[in-house]
């Protein structure tokens, strides 16, 4: 039985999964990168319909499914809502660990934008937060490097 | 309706996003597939029988896939069976068991109710056939994996 267990314990296979993806954007998204990227201002997108103002902005409102084509400019500082820890390492993580996963209304909006924070305990759900910007721009969410508070 | 974003002149807007997921992970064989690749070191293919209706799998599992009875006896299977389906592959794509072109084929191997997949070898792609008999082609140096096979040839 011993030996058994040592037999299993040492069939370790070892894999790697190699993956590369190219997202399309979309009309939404894409706005809202390529400003952000140009012009580090965040837009969000406004449902004619009932008025919600989704940040980042997307093509049909969330809440009632109306097609919208009209962004307008939200932020830059937000509210946290919801704060998670991350401290265990993984790859391309987009900060050194340990950091902070962030669901922040930016001024203007009525929805989240997922982001990160570093690690401090200022992080918590009502602070107020403003962007700190990528020096070098890549056309992704990461042009913003993460969320800080607004009074440092 | 186009959104009309304003930017600077020359900056093309973004449309896509371009990523990249590397991920490297380790997990232990367990005690079915630990001997099934174990023997196929030796040289040998088994398979597993099951208790309720008596199917064989390959490869070996602690529940049948039929019925859902445990699984009991393990069985030596031939390394000769017959090829039931197969495709010839043209696109190169991470993991691949070979380089392409290659052609893929489930056989089902004599004394097996399930197929086992594998690739074709020293055959013209325009002789393959379904029902077509084939035997495995052994590696030389063997060490545990579905490798051990090179690859599944005519049988003479």
């Amino acid at each position: 039985m011993e030996e058994d267990k040592e037999r299993l314990m040492s069939s370790v296979r070892e894999q790697r999964g190699d993956v590369s993806y190219r997202w399309s954007t979309g009309e939404a998204v894409g706005a809202f990168l390529s400003t952000l990227r140009d012009s580090e201002r965040l837009l969000g997108s406004v449902c004619p319909e009932c008025g919600v103002v989704s940040c980042p902005p997307a093509s049909c409102c969330e809440r009632c499914g109306t097609s919208s084509s009209e962004l307008r400019e939200v932020g830059p500082s937000g509210v946290v809502m919801v704060v998670a820890r991350q401290s265990a390492g993984f790859p391309s993580a987009p900060l050194d660990v340990p950091f902070r996963y962030v669901l922040i209304k930016l001024a203007g909006a009525d929805t989240t934008l997922l982001h990160v924070a570093k690690d401090d305990e200022r992080i918590v759900p009502g602070a107020v937060v403003v962007p700190e910007f990528a020096p070098e721009k890549s056309g992704t969410m990461m042009d913003i490097a993460y969320f800080r508070p607004e009074e440092d | 309706m186009a959104l009309e974003v304003a930017r600077p002149p020359g900056g093309s807007p973004v449309d896509e996003v371009r990523g990249h997921i590397d991920i490297l992970f380790r997990h232990t064989l367990g005690p079915y597939y630990e001997r099934f690749f174990r023997e196929m070191a030796n040289g040998k293919i088994m398979g597993i029988k099951c208790t309720g209706c008596g199917v064989v799998l390959i490869p070996p599992r602690p529940y049948c896939s039929f019925c859902y009875a445990p699984t009991g006896e393990w069985v030596e299977l031939s390394d000769e069976g017959r090829i039931m389906t197969y495709t010839r592959v043209h696109m190169p794509f991470p993991g691949q068991p070979a380089e392409p072109p290659y052609t893929f084929a489930f056989i089902m191997l004599d004394g097996a109710d399930v197929h086992f997949p594998h690739i074709l070898g020293e055959v013209d792609p325009g002789e393959v056939a379904v029902g077509m008999r084939v035997k495995a082609r052994w590696a030389e140096d063997r060490k545990g994996t579905l490798h051990d096979i090179e690859y599944f040839r005519p049988a003479t």
